[in-house]
């Protein structure tokens, strides 16, 4: 799973859950595949990324070190924070792990890269 | 140069607009049933033949080099009908065909057009037979004839096996079902009749799968639902029920800049998807993701995802209509709960009645922006874009 797929998923489909967002996400084992930079994707993808949930993602790999706080109004210039970005959204894949529901403290499991969000019935 | 495009029927115009949105140098592209054709201009780079075969919505591609009507085909009694097709050969444009095939195939057939100019010569002059050498490359003839059959007293067979005994004396070409370097095909519709040779040797929709399921979609279908979505660049786009990954994985492909996602709520589904992303990874990784999910409960955010694209259960391999009745609906609702206003949501079923119902009991949410009947392996579907509104 990749992070830039962390940022969109929610455990909002849960009963009786009105925020879920975002996931924790706890790895065990984190692989990096060099996936093509493309520039006019990443322009594209970042405005409608949830920067703080991406942040905080990061800081629960410990990837987060050349990350700023908060995204600076400049972002689009900045083709070191571009490349940044993409190494973080793309080239990096969370293989085995967790995610947790931040209202329920549920634990959805992550096996080979594909995480499972499957609930019994009674809970949804 | 003519080309002549063998495309999902339904999907014509998806194919005619990909064509000549892509292609440099088309002209008269023009969607029919089951095909697109159109006109390459004449000094095109050989390079433009390499392009043309990068279409994603195409499964086949064929140069024509022969079109003609002969009045009273049909009537003609078995015999002197083949013969008469036997005898157009040397009407024919040999040489366009031969420097088609080696554009699209990057290299030389023994000989080269030079030798099949000679060799046509001395046929006419002489009658004589030319000689199978060990270099004489190998071909098959295949005949269609599509609309009414009994329109002509010979079978298709009869046409493929004659002409090709035909192109065996001229060229001294080597007759092979299965391994073959050329394949020449014939289009026969009542007293018209149509000549070409095969540009791709493998069928273009199988790319991309490896592992295939039990209702693996063909990736020409999965390239052209996701074009009827209208991708733009950085839009987030889920296949709720993707099966073996075909949409995702075609997807992530062909529209680069935007983001797929897929899941499905059968480990063994998963699987597959492990498994074709793995081998069509193999050159460039492929960035897309797969989940463990139920299609009624997504895990995004309401008013979260720019497009939908998936191909429902029909009811038929997998399912059935009963199930599809209560499914349907589920699935809409939950859809429309995760998509933006304006998001969009392309859909393929066999099962028109329930996805129809379903759209009905809550129509003030949806809004139908196009249909298409199409053929899915004999079955005829509806793919129907729709959009929250």
């Amino acid at each position: 799973m990749k992070l830039l797929t962390h940022n969109f998923v929610s455990s909002r489909f849960l009963k009786d859950v009105k925020g879920g967002y975002p996931l924790k996400l706890s790895a065990q084992k984190i692989e990096t595949k060099d996936v093509e930079f493309n520039e006019e994707f990443i322009k594209n993808i970042i405005p409608k990324c949830d920067f703080s949930a991406l942040r905080s993602a990061c800081e629960s790999i410990n990837e987060a070190a050349n990350l700023p706080q908060t995204l600076p109004e400049n972002w689009i210039e900045n083709e070191e924070l571009l490349k940044e970005l993409h190494r973080l959204l793309f080239c990096i894949d969370i293989i085995e792990g967790e995610l947790q529901c931040p209202d329920t403290a549920r634990i959805f499991p992550i096996k080979q890269g594909i995480p499972n969000l499957l609930v019994e019935d009674e809970q949804k | 140069m003519e080309v002549y495009a063998t495309v999902i029927t339904g999907f014509e115009k998806v194919a005619a607009k990909e064509i000549s949105s892509k292609i440099e140098n088309v002209r008269n592209c023009q969607p029919y049933r089951g095909n697109v054709r159109f006109t390459l201009e004449k000094d095109s780079p050989s390079e433009t033949l390499k392009n043309v075969l990068k279409m994603r919505s195409v499964d086949n591609f064929y140069v024509v080099f022969y079109e003609n009507v002969i009045e009273g085909l049909g009537k003609m009694e078995k015999e002197k009908a083949v013969k008469t097709l036997q005898n157009e050969i040397s009407f024919m444009n040999w040489k366009i065909a031969i420097e088609a095939w080696q554009a699209a195939n990057g290299k030389s057939i023994f000989g080269g057009t030079d030798l099949i100019v000679e060799q046509m010569r001395n046929f006419m002059k002489t009658g004589i037979n030319a000689e199978v050498t060990e270099n004489s490359p190998s071909f098959r003839v295949t005949c269609k004839r599509a609309g009414d059959k009994s329109a002509h007293q010979f079978s298709s067979m009869d046409a493929a096996w004659k002409f090709g005994g035909q192109i065996n004396n001229v060229f001294g070409w080597r007759t092979s079902m299965k391994q073959f370097d050329i394949e020449i095909v014939m289009r026969i519709e009542r007293d018209s009749i149509l000549v070409m040779i095969a540009l791709n040797n493998e069928s273009l929709f199988k790319r991309n799968i490896s592992a295939y399921g039990p209702t693996t979609m063909r990736a020409t279908m999965c390239y052209s639902m996701i074009s009827i979505a209208d991708p733009k660049p950085g839009e987030l786009i889920i296949d709720p029920m993707c099966g073996g990954g075909s949409i995702p994985i075609e997807g992530a492909c062909a529209f680069s800049d935007s983001f797929f996602i897929g899941g499905d709520n059968h480990v063994l589904a998963l699987e597959r998807c492990f498994a074709n992303l793995k081998s069509a990874s193999e050159q460039f990784p492929i960035p897309c993701n797969f989940f463990l999910w139920n299609a009624c409960h997504l895990p995004f955010n309401d008013n979260s995802v720019d497009v939908i694209v998936t191909d429902l259960p029909f009811g038929k391999k997998l399912g059935s209509v009963m199930d599809n009745r209560l499914l349907y609906p589920k699935l809409l609702e939950e859809w429309k709960r995760i998509l933006k206003i304006g998001g969009r949501l392309v859909m393929m079923t066999h099962d028109k009645r329930s996805i129809d119902s379903a759209i009905l009991k809550d129509r003030d949410a949806w809004q139908t922006d196009s249909t298409y009947i199409v053929n899915v392996g004999g079955l005829s579907c509806l793919c129907i874009r729709l959009s929250k509104i």
